[in-house]
């Protein structure tokens, strides 16, 4: 039994949320029972024959249920865990039970979770279909009358990721885990039947529970490991398979005390007391410490190694500047899973897995191969070597400590047949809670800050390198300081990121899959790369400087040593904005206009759809351009605008060519991933197979069919989803590598796909343009430009922009609404991303205005700041020393869907010895406030250029500026700092010449304003019309067949004149439409779109949705003022494809 | 061909005397054919089941069209230039000419996921010659099953863009069809967005679910292919004139 074999150590110094149900079979009354839950609609219906002793429930086996009233709308689509304290019982008479079938939960026709004779399984239906079976062998006895404390977790990992989305289900048992499985692309249905305990009212009896149940739970969310095990031990009935954290007492407290003992001594004694393990017993250590410990003395901070009878481990690191530990007792710096393999009935080779942890775990002996030693540096270095003759497990880490950084490698071997290493954490960590103002950092999107982790209990649970884990290190620290912990992986591989904040600690893990030739054969885990901790002070922007320079050390060939970049084409470094276009065979009149206003060529956005206008057809390999297309984008080059198509280098559509099976089985189908067995598959519109890139024949497809369209006279490629999607381990051993393999993803896959192709292109004297969806580190060289916009999380940071910036470019930001627009904008011009991309209507409309003008603003304020973006550093940001609001907006439905940001948004860089700051207002309002920065030399010059005023300049001596300013709406400021006498003369007249530019938009007449909005004959307002028969119809379609506006663009309808009539109208009515929920709005302005024009608004919300497109409902916008007499009524929608509209009316 | 037995002769003496290139040249980067008889340049586009790109010598651009011939059966059409996968089979290509069949279907919708009319093979034929503005065109349809269609044939469709771009354009297109088609022999000529079709007026509209081009309907128009009809042939001549090319300049 894996649960009695598990030796494992928990903390208990947590506190579980409450559940939502809890149900105390004690307080049973006329058989129903209360919920002690969070939710009071639950109560739990007892029937059928059932007996109760206190909390105990004593059901038949047949007839006795649980049902939980009000649980229809239970829906088993979210995250969830649920729990039962349970002991079976052979019951005379009970024939049906001898199968050892006992129902926990049901939720019947949906969802089971339950026993299955000696398996723990659980199964839900997809679509109407039972279809996420996971089953953990050898987790019950069939003679076992014990009580046993049964959990499951239901966990949606979900990030707005059509290549990511699966449902995990986790089982464990008496508080240790028995098996984790992930089902892909699925979410259980929802489903009307009522929750169901100890029973399966659709299986029948064979499924009902036999014995005793007690303390049922549910809690939303998914509970972490030490929350399951802190309920475990609260409850009596079970015995915990894990052993129990110890903490001192007071007398014991004293006597630790009473040593005299140097602070790192005494922590560390207190760690080993936790651990209770037999090889360490922290009394006899206590008693004579020097025997047992030896203190690495690094100054800043020490480690304590504790060395007794062949088990050797760090068992304290000690920050003397900030006197704490930083580790928590039970942590190990490496963890294996070991698989064993046997062969089943069918020749198949099956495999169960085990669980070791490094220093603690009792079956693995550990030893020191020679004391510390110190190097002239004063840097030590020691080696541990594990063995385990039982397991046939033989490994070895090589430490390097120097006080603040401990650096590591480690390499394990199997040593039997039938065994693999299937795993190994490494490094792997479990640290104290720092103090109250604690964050976790971690590479999310462009970096989140998660606050106060351990009391959120944050889980950050992902697989690197993809979009939502861009970066190989997370880092957990507070005001005193706190630890960095990395990998230093120059090839990418793939790695889960597990970093798991409970109270009292945070435990953090980078797992590794371990590659093997073959099912049972010994394997080695050797990644030849180095992990890291490393005690830091600082926040996440020290975090990041520190994760930079390692990038450096372990020379990633993704790596750019010099700035600024030379592999990349000048005009998408140099590029400032981008705009949107969809092809539709004419000529884009209105992106030459918009070339012509801006004053600036730009990269166009969305060209993807142009070459296949099918839904779904883009996943295709077998698409091929049309001479049209290229034609029309060569009309676009001569104007100057820049184009890159879409392609897919990651899924290979089933859909064949014209639905034959013309390359899909006979080609296609053999690069499919297949993972544990399962080929991988992804709906992306239409059912995809995952491509295995390591293998020839993606290779040089992919080669010629990117090598062939981007000659035809195309700027580059967008090659979607290589950022975003990660393909998960195959073990095709006919795609010649090894099963699981590590570098078949990057160093063998793309990487290599995408240097010959680069290598290509050389020869020919040709450059492309290279993006991908999504930011991740590792094509930083062999790709120019990411599109990061599922950037959306509250509390981001720019992590990725500070280490990565002007190696790579960043363009595509989302925005549901226009005030989200200026915010989303801002954030792009202060982490070095090109702005946009903007709907050309978007730009073109005439309420935006103001919009306009800022994107210009922002565009020529990029192009003046180019060197700092494409060949300096982001420097630590600004500070505001006063209040200023906060403001939070939709930005779209990836991450968090809102952000909140400042009204001022603000970012320094560096460019040689300037430091420039960026102040930006993104609202309708004024601010003042007080910015305080670095200053770059200790007596500088500081210019500040204003879009609305004259530059002006101070000289401060001082290491901080703090600067007063006042900020009108939508307009920036720069702040330019140097050395006093180090004016760079070139540089300012760069800047002074592009900020012209952004000066002139104040001023400058506005070629798309609309004044002469049109005059006709008056519409009786309370009548009212259809809005397709507007006299002025832009930025939509005019539907007269469906009798409706469709593929609303920044749309602006303009019904003419209307009679309100002479009695004051509070309100106008409009039918709207929305077939998908988006989200949006709509602006009425009454004579002219400027700001005192604004008579009303009103949200769309973002779960609003009608049957379909064309099943109106209706909406009212509350004018500010009552409206009466003759108006021209103008409708604005901003925003993309988010409603249809019909008619509209006053009242 | 209408090329003189002395104009053959004479041309092939000058490639006897110069060296002179294939008219043919295969680009592997695009994998389209480059054609070059010295007055017609145009392209073979990979797939595509006709030559695009129409220049003269000197580089100046012919407006740019597609054929827009086309099927119909059942009220379902497919088009010729929805084939996106035609194969080519280069017959001749050397100094003097070059001869190139495309072969594919005619394909239902815009997508490469969509079927082609399996049912009818296309096979065009096109041969070019040294020193020559005109492509013969040589088409053969063969049918599997008896099925009646309706077809348009060497229809022509011209993108609204080039119309824009190049104002009025001198092009002349010269028609000539075989007995299992209307026989018309006719003379297309164009010197202005007042398109005439010989003597008669053609159809300028611009087609519905692609707003953006506009349609040049020829003499042909919609013909019944009948069910007990097996194989179409028919044969057409493009003539590009050289005056275009002083209009486009």
């Amino acid at each position: 039994m894996r649960s009695i074999l598990a030796f494992i150590v928990a903390s208990i110094f947590c506190i579980a949320a409450e559940p939502l149900m809890r149900f105390d079979f004690s307080k049973a009354e006329n058989g129903r029972v209360p919920n002690l839950g969070t939710d009071s609609q639950y109560a739990a219906q007892i029937q059928g024959k059932v007996e109760t002793s206190g909390e105990i429930l004593k059901m038949d086996g047949r007839t006795s249920k649980v049902i939980v009233e009000g649980t229809e709308d239970f829906d088993v689509s979210k995250n969830y865990t649920f729990m039962l304290l349970y002991r079976r019982e052979d019951l005379p008479g009970n024939d049906d039970t001898n199968v050892l079938m006992d129902s926990f939960f049901a939720k019947p026709g949906v969802f089971v979770m339950s026993k299955y004779k000696n398996t723990f399984y659980a199964n839900g239906k997809v679509d109407g279909k039972w279809a996420v079976d996971a089953r953990a062998p050898d987790v019950f006895k069939q003679d076992d009358a014990e009580w046993h404390h049964v959990a499951m977790s239901l966990e949606y990992r979900l990030n707005w990721n059509d290549a990511e989305e699966w449902v995990e289900y986790v089982f464990y048992k008496d508080g240790v885990s028995c098996g984790k499985y992930q089902f892909k692309n699925v979410r259980l249905d929802k489903g009307k039947s009522l929750l169901e305990i100890g029973f399966n009212s659709v299986m029948g009896p064979p499924w009902s529970l036999g014995g005793e149940i007690a303390d049922a739970r549910v809690y939303e969310g998914v509970l972490s490991l030490a929350e399951i095990r802190e309920i475990v031990l609260a409850q009596k009935l079970a015995k915990p398979a894990f052993t129990v954290e110890y903490k001192l007492t007071e007398d014991e407290e004293r006597q630790l005390s009473a040593k005299g003992l140097a602070p790192e001594i005494q922590s560390a004694i207190r760690n080993l007391a936790i651990v209770v393990t037999p090889h360490y017993d922290w009394r006899a250590i206590m008693a004579d410490a020097p025997k047992a410990l030896q203190v690495l003395d690094g100054g800043e901070s020490c480690l304590v190694l504790v060395n007794v009878d062949g088990h050797v481990g760090i068992c304290s690191w000690y920050d003397r500047k900030a006197k704490r530990e930083l580790l928590k007792g039970n942590n190990a710096f490496v963890n294996w899973t070991l698989e064993h393999w046997k062969k089943a009935g069918d020749g198949t080779m099956k495999s169960s897995h085990l669980e070791l942890f490094e220093a603690i775990d009792g079956r693995v002996s550990s030893r020191l191969e020679e004391p510390p030693k110190r190097d002239a540096s004063g840097k030590w270095h020691f080696d541990i070597q594990y063995d385990s003759d039982s397991l046939a497990l033989s490994a070895r880490s090589s430490f390097a400590f120097d006080g603040k950084r401990l650096e590591f490698t480690h390499k394990a071997a199997s040593l039997k047949a039938g065994q693999t290493l299937h795993s190994v954490l490494y490094p792997k960590c479990s640290l104290r809670q720092l103090g109250e103002n604690d964050a976790l950092v971690v590479p999310e999107g462009s970096g989140v800050v998660y606050e106060n982790p351990c009391v959120n209990n944050v889980r950050y649970a992902t697989y690197y390198p993809r979009s939502v884990c861009s970066m190989q290190f997370c880092s957990y620290y507070d005001q005193a300081g706190g630890v960095y912990i990395a990998t230093q992986d120059p090839w990418a591989r793939r790695k889960e990121m597990l970093f798991i904040g409970a109270p009292g600690r945070l435990d953090g893990s980078i797992a590794w899959r371990v590659p093997y030739d073959n099912p049972g054969q010994p394997n080695e885990f050797d990644t030849s790369t180095s992990a890291v901790l490393e005690l830091f002070r600082g926040d996440w922007y020290d975090a990041g400087l520190i994760y930079k320079a390692d990038v450096a050390a372990m020379k990633a060939d993704w790596w750019i040593p010099k700035l600024p970049k030379t592999t990349s084409r000048k005009d998408i470094m140099g590029n400032c904005i981008w705009v949107n276009a969809n092809y539709s065979g004419k000529i884009p009149d209105e992106l030459f206009a918009l070339k012509d206003y801006l004053g600036q060529n730009f990269y166009v956005g969305d060209v993807w759809y142009w070459w296949e206008q099918g839904i779904g057809t883009h996943l295709s390999p077998t698409m091929r351009a049309t001479p049209e297309w290229i034609e029309y984008v060569k009309v676009l080059k001569e104007h100057g605008l820049c184009t890159m198509p879409y392609m897919d280098g990651r899924l290979w559509a089933e859909k064949d060519r014209r639905g034959e099976d013309w390359m899909y089985s006979k080609f296609g189908h053999r690069m499919n991933i297949v993972s544990d067995g399962k080929p991988v598959r992804e709906m992306y519109k239409n059912p995809c197979d995952t491509l295995c890139p390591a293998t020839p024949e993606y290779q040089e497809h992919f080669f010629e069919f990117i090598r062939t369209i981007t000659m035809q006279g195309l700027n580059g490629l967008y090659i979607d989803q290589l950022g975003a999607g990660l393909p998960p381990p195959c073990h095709v051993a006919s795609h010649g590598h090894r099963y699981a393999e590590w570098f078949s993803s990057y160093r063998d896959g793309y990487a290599k796909l995408l240097r010959r192709l680069r290598d290509y292109w050389s020869s020919q004297g040709k450059e492309m343009v290279l993006s991908t969806e999504d930011a991740v580190e590792q094509f930083c060289t062999l790709l120019d430009i990411y599109q990061p916009y599922r950037w959306i999380h509250e509390n981001q940071v720019p992590l990725f922009p500070l280490v990565y910036s002007g190696r790579i470019q960043f363009y595509n930001r989302h925005a549901m609404t226009t005030g989200a627009r200026f915010q989303t904008t801002a954030e792009q011009l202060l982490n070095s991303e090109q702005p946009g991309i903007f709907m050309p209507t978007e730009l073109l409309a005439p309420p935006n205005h103001e919009l306009r003008r800022y994107a210009k603003r922002l565009a020529w304020t990029r192009h003046a700041l180019l060197d700092f973006f494409n060949a300096g550093q982001m420097a630590r940001q600004p500070v505001m020393l006063r209040e200023m609001p906060r403001i939070r907006r939709f930005w779209d439905k990836f991450g968090t869907h809102f952000v909140t940001k400042p009204q001022v948004q603000c970012a320094a860089w560096d460019y040689g010895e300037t430091r420039i700051v960026i102040l930006i207002n993104t609202e309708a309002t004024p601010h003042s406030n007080v910015v305080r920065f670095e200053l770059p030399s200790k007596q500088c010059k500081i210019e500040i250029l204003s879009c609305d005023a004259a530059t002006s300049s101070i000289t401060i001596i001082s290491d901080m500026a703090e600067l007063e300013f006042t900020l009108n709406p939508r307009m920036l400021m720069l702040m330019v700092a140097y050395p006093e006498s180090k004016r760079p003369q070139a540089l300012m007249a760069k800047i002074e010449e592009d900020f012209v530019k952004v000066r002139e938009t104040l001023s400058e007449p506005d070629p798309f304003v609309k004044h002469d909005w049109p005059d006709t004959e008056p519409i009786d307002a309370t009548k009212g019309a259809n809005f397709i028969d507007s006299a002025f119809i832009q930025g939509c379609r005019a539907s007269r067949e469906l009798g409706r506006i469709d593929f609303v663009s920044y749309a602006t309808l303009c019904p003419g004149t209307v009679d309100f009539g002479d009695s004051p109208k509070k309100e106008l009515v409009v039918e709207v439409a929305c077939g998908e929920p988006k989200g949006g709005e709509l602006k009425l302005f009454l004579d002219g779109v400027d700001a005192e024009n604004l008579y009303g608004e009103l949200e769309i919300d973002r779960n609003f949705k009608t049957a379909t497109w064309n099943a109106f409902e209706e909406r009212r916008i509350v004018f500010r003022k009552p409206v009466s007499g003759q108006h021209k009524l103008i409708l604005f929608v901003p925003g993309k494809g988010f409603c249809n509209l019909r008619s509209w009316r006053a009242e | 061909m209408k090329a003189t037995l002395g104009k053959h002769f004479f041309l092939l003496l000058l490639a006897c005397m110069s060296a002179l290139a294939d008219l043919g040249r295969y680009d592997s980067a695009t994998k389209h054919w480059e054609v070059d008889t010295g007055v017609l340049k145009c392209t073979f586009f990979q797939g595509c089941m006709f030559p695009v790109w129409f220049k003269s010598a000197d580089d100046a651009e012919f407006p740019f069209f597609v054929f827009a011939d086309s099927i119909v059966h059942d009220k379902m059409t497919a088009y010729l230039r929805e084939e996106r996968w035609a194969t080519f089979r280069v017959i001749e290509n050397n100094a003097l000419r070059f001869i190139i069949e495309c072969q594919g279907n005619f394909c239902y919708g815009k997508s490469p996921f969509n079927k082609p009319d399996d049912n009818v093979e296309a096979i065009y034929r096109y041969e070019l010659e040294r020193g020559s503005g005109e492509i013969d065109i040589t088409v053969l349809l063969r049918k599997k099953s008896g099925i009646t269609y309706d077809v348009e044939l060497c229809s022509l469709r011209w993108r609204y863009l080039p119309f824009e771009r190049y104002g009025k354009v001198e092009l002349k297109t010269a028609l000539r069809y075989n007995e299992d088609l209307k026989q018309e022999p006719a003379h297309l000529h164009h010197s202005s967005m007042d398109l005439r079709l010989g003597d008669h007026p053609v159809f300028l509209r611009r087609e519905p679910a692609e707003n953006t081009f506009l349609y040049l309907k020829d003499a042909i128009g919609q013909q019944k292919w009948s069910a007990d009809s097996t194989e179409l042939r028919f044969e057409t001549r493009l003539c590009f004139d050289k005056t275009a090319q002083e209009v486009n300049k």
